[in-house]
């Protein structure tokens, strides 16, 4: 066996010698045997050769010779079905890379299939500690948390920079098996220590080894640098890329409330399970354990009925391979609707493709019919078909990678807003590149197999007759041509009713009124927390930053609150309330709480219905008020007038029978998706409890909002250089919270756009050819007298019934389809009568533009030059 | 299309047999093969160059036979071919298994 193969090898050194010789050798035999040709003389040549080779290689090899020598013969064709497919496979490829980076890719550690994580999202340290302690099935279990935290690279005196910081427990390392690409890493004995990630190394310390044993300070804690992380490994969050890493023992000093409380969940727990135990047992070992872990983290002062639902909380593994990612959450449904958007588009290149192939593949009928009609097997004309459609379509996808990379860095730096980071590797990875691979032999052999068995069917004896007979349709009724630009024009529809629609509600979103008056508005964030200020201090220090404020010149009215307007992922305050002691009857919905100073409403743009807003004089000592929203009022009290009533907000004693002395105007409080909410406003000087520690949000109306942030900058610096100051619009949180909504809209335009194009040139192409094909019949026309309205309509008339087709089937399809996008859309229905019209309205316009052209040349037909060329 | 690489009336396999046995006597080029086999088979063996040929580089592949250019009896270029030992043993392996499915075959026609 292995002589075989050594001399087959040997052979095909020598090939072209060898081949010599057996022709020369074949040669004397005819002569010898008086020159009768036994068959086919090539043909047996090529047998006797074949014995030596693998022979589909060597026969792969000459198609794909023959390829490139007749692409070299007709650029224009090859290069318009490269950048067809190139557009498709690009697109499919940028949004797999996405999705595979976000929702498919392993943690870059060992065996992460090994990894479970904790459902419901987080928990307490005491809950961290018992689950260590009881579950022996774990090699290792870690907890942790992302913070986001301004961090001073270079000591104490340098610049505050923001940072996502990544708190765990000791055992972090060694349970995901990292090691550190310099330096150390820490375990559990190790408290004032950090390591950084490998950018943040090479971001902020050059890539100097020197950086070991540096100490920068995360908030205000100094800590030393032990060692850097690998460059591929982002922590177990895929989308975010903390720059250091931190145990918890060195950020928050022992004996915090964080190592004590259990109404606090902050941590999220993993775990390495050990060699031999399944997920499934570990699962049981826990369920087991569980009520166990939740009885020893009880608080034992607890009222009956909170310590029950304490107790009821349940938990469960999760695979952790993928690791944990609240961007994958956010954007993982978003991102498989965009890949079967994109796969609509692939399915439209295809089509081109084949349709291109399709009219090649007729005008070689006669090349196929000679080569079939000298011996050549059918088998071998399909694949040589073949062949050739998977070297456009290689070569397609090929260009359509470079693309694809391109765009997904577009595509990243577009969901990238200020606040959320949103750092993803776009780097095709093998697994991007083996997927365009097997999407270009997907491709390939999709839109050859149609026209390649059109065409290899072919009758030899029509095919050399070249038949071109003169039919009374300009096209034929049913040709595969015809049958691909109607699917195409169907898919486009599709395609163009998504966009139509995601537009729409869009536009709806933005439309609404958000109760704030977006365009004068500032919002200025400043963290005195991270420049070291405390307590009273703190406080002291926003109420002079407001006073500040309202000082600068152009600055019409100044606030502050405990959260921004359209505060999205930075938090929200829901409870329950009871109205003068009753719990109110009918809905049961939360009402959602934010702190507001003085002059709060003004600032904001939203008006007062009746009472008083919020006051200077609502001070900590006076009495407890209140202003509701008109929601609250209507859901609460129906008709009845709320001014005087008395509502108390939880069971906390601080919060008991605040009076109400207003009501405003709805405005919106997370998100503009979110429905009409309950909103009550309380004096932020009266929650203090609430606000302590953290930093109120300072709100400036101003007419020109440039200028003043640039003062109010400048202004927050005067007063502590030290103080990071972020300063934005309502408009930036508006961007921010529709950031799902405007990319859907944009990519579903873009693909749309891409489909309208390809279908458009498909239309053009089918009667450019068969105008092309028929101009005999279209001279006998004219010159029996047909007017050029008669010919033009002729055309048009082709294009309009095959637009009418696809437009009927697409619609079909994209109703069919609507239900699937129901929870992203904003007050529009998928079967939004205005979005499918436009649709239709828009696919109508492009095809009988498409057809012009076609049509025009026809009515130029010169019947003499047409009856003289037959 | 189908161009069959054997002649009609043989056992597949069989060509390669009857090959290895006309180089027993000595070596011969592949006109002298093909004639060798007419001539022994009185004219019910004609082995054309589109079966021959494709034979010959299967036996050369498996190393039973070796070529070597000599000049032919009109002295013109020819290669001949020369049995080899591993060919020696093949022929006498595929020769008995023939033998044994010949006979086979001769019992089944006689009883049936």
């Amino acid at each position: 066996m292995l002589m075989r193969l050594f001399r087959r090898l040997r052979y095909l050194c020598h090939r072209d010698q060898l081949a010599r010789e057996l022709a020369e050798e074949m040669e004397f035999h005819r002569s010898m045997s008086g020159a009768r040709a036994f068959g086919n003389a090539m043909l047996a040549r090529e047998d006797a050769r074949a014995v030596w080779t693998w022979r589909w290689l060597e026969e792969a090899w000459q198609d794909v010779r023959y390829t490139v020598q007749s692409m070299r013969r007709q650029p224009a064709f090859a290069l318009v079905a490269i950048a067809i497919v190139a557009l498709g496979a690009g697109a499919t490829i940028c949004v797999f890379g996405l999705l595979d980076a976000l929702v498919v890719r392993s943690l870059p550690v060992d065996r992460p299939d090994r990894l479970v994580y904790f459902a419901k999202p987080a928990f307490s340290y005491p809950i961290f500690r018992e689950v260590k302690a009881r579950m022996p099935v774990f090699e290792g279990v870690f907890g942790w948390n992302i913070d986001r935290a301004y961090v001073d690279w270079t000591g104490r005196a340098g610049e505050l920079l923001p940072a996502d910081v990544l708190e765990t427990t000791g055992e972090f390392f060694t349970t995901l098996h990292v090691r550190a690409a310099v330096g150390r890493t820490f375990d559990t004995q190790d408290a004032a220590v950090a390591v950084i990630s490998h950018a943040a190394w090479t971001r902020h310390f050059g890539s100097d080894a020197s950086a070991i044993g540096r100490v920068i300070h995360v908030g205000d804690v100094p800590l030393t640098i032990v060692g850097v992380a690998p460059r591929e490994f982002f922590g177990v969050t895929p989308g975010l890329e903390p720059e250091v890493i931190v145990p918890i023992a060195g950020r928050y000093r022992p004996g915090t409330s964080v190592f004590t409380t259990t109404s606090s969940s902050w941590l999220h727990i993993m775990a390495r399970l050990k060699d031999g135990v399944s997920r499934p047992q570990a699962e049981a070992v826990l369920q087991t354990v569980w009520p166990a872990v939740l009885e020893a983290t009880t608080n034992p002062g607890a009222p009956p009925d909170r310590k029950a639902l304490y107790l009821s909380r349940q938990t469960s593994l999760e695979p952790g391979r993928t690791g944990f990612s609240r961007v994958r959450n956010q954007f993982g449904d978003p991102l498989w609707l965009l890949m079967a958007l994109v796969g609509l588009l692939l399915a439209i290149a295809c089509a081109s493709v084949a349709n291109l192939l399709l009219a090649r593949g007729m005008a070689r009928r006669r090349e196929i019919a000679v080569r079939l009609a000298i011996g050549a097997r059918p088998g071998r004309v399909l694949r040589q078909l073949v062949t050739e459609s998977l070297v456009l379509t290689l070569a397609g996808s090929a260009v359509g990678l470079l693309l694809a990379s391109w765009a997904a860095g577009l595509l990243v730096s577009f969901l990238t807003t200020g606040r959320e980071l949103f750092v993803i590797d776009t780097a095709p990875g093998w697994r991007t590149i083996g997927f365009s691979l097997l999407l270009a032999v997907t491709i390939s052999v999709l839109s050859a197999l149609l026209p390649a068995f059109t065409a290899s069917r072919g009758d030899v004896t029509a095919g050399l007759k070249e038949i071109n007979q003169a039919r009374s349709a300009l096209l034929r009724r049913w040709s595969a041509g015809k049958i691909l630009v109607a699917v195409q024009i169907a898919l486009a529809i599709v395609l163009l009713c998504g966009a139509a629609v995601f537009g729409r509600s869009l536009s709806r979103l933005l439309a609404q009124d958000t109760g704030i008056d977006t365009a004068r508005l500032l919002i200025v964030a400043a963290n005195s927390e991270g420049a070291g200020y405390k307590d009273q201090a703190q406080r002291q220090f926003d109420l002079t930053l407001l006073e500040t404020l309202r000082a600068l010149p152009r600055v019409e009215s100044a606030a502050l609150s405990w959260m921004p307007p359209i505060s999205n992922t930075m938090g929200n305050w829901t409870q329950n309330i009871t109205i003068d002691g009753v719990p109110p009857v009918g809905e049961p919905t939360d009402v959602y709480f934010n702190g507001v100073s003085a002059q709060y409403f003004d600032t904001v743009g939203m008006r007062l219905r009746s009472g008083r807003p919020i006051g200077e004089t609502d001070i900590a000592a006076a009495p407890k008020v209140v202003v509701i929203n008109e929601t609250l009022a209507r859901r609460y009290f129906r008709g009845r007038d709320p001014i005087g009533h008395r509502i108390t907000i939880g069971k906390a004693a601080s919060r008991k029978d605040l009076e109400i002395v207003g009501i405003v105007q709805d405005a919106k409080y997370r998100t503009l998706q979110e429905p009409a909410r309950s909103i009550a406003y309380l004096s932020v000087a009266q929650v203090e409890d609430v606000t302590s520690g953290r930093d109120l949000f300072g709100e400036v109306r101003a007419s020109n909002l440039s200028t003043v942030a640039a003062a109010a900058r400048q202004a927050v610096r005067l007063l502590d250089p030290r103080v990071p100051v972020r300063i934005e619009t309502v408009s930036d949180r508006i961007r921010e919270s529709t950031l799902i909504e405007r990319l859907i809209t944009v990519l579903a335009s873009a693909l749309a756009v891409a489909a309208l194009i390809l279908a458009c040139a498909g239309l053009y192409g089918l009667l450019a050819y068969a105008v092309s094909r028929h101009r005999r019949e279209i001279g006998v026309r004219i010159a029996l007298g047909a007017r050029p309205a008669s010919v033009l309509w002729m055309v048009q008339r082709e294009s309009l019934v095959l637009a009418g087709l696809g437009i009927a089937v697409g619609l079909g399809s994209a109703l069919a389809l609507g239900r699937f996008v129901r929870s992203m859309l904003f007050e529009v229905t998928a079967d939004d009568p205005l979005a499918l019209g436009a649709a239709a309205v828009v696919m109508l316009v492009v095809a009988s533009t498409a057809a012009y052209l076609p049509a025009r040349r026809a009515t130029r037909i010169d019947p003499l030059t047409a009856l003289r060329y037959e | 299309m189908g161009l069959t690489n054997q002649p009609p009336d043989l056992l597949p396999g069989t060509l390669d047999l009857l090959i290895l046995r006309t180089l027993v006597a000595g070596s011969l080029h592949g006109y002298g093969i093909a004639d060798r086999l007419k001539v022994l088979s009185r004219d019910v063996l004609q082995v054309g160059e589109s079966s021959l040929y494709p034979a010959l580089q299967r036996l050369l592949l498996n190393g039973w036979v070796k070529a070597e250019w000599g000049a032919s009896e009109n002295n013109r270029r020819a290669r001949y071919y020369t049995l080899t030992p591993s060919g020696k043993k093949r022929l006498n392996a595929e020769r008995a298994e023939f033998e044994r499915l010949v006979g086979a075959i001769q019992r089944v026609l006689q009883t049936a």
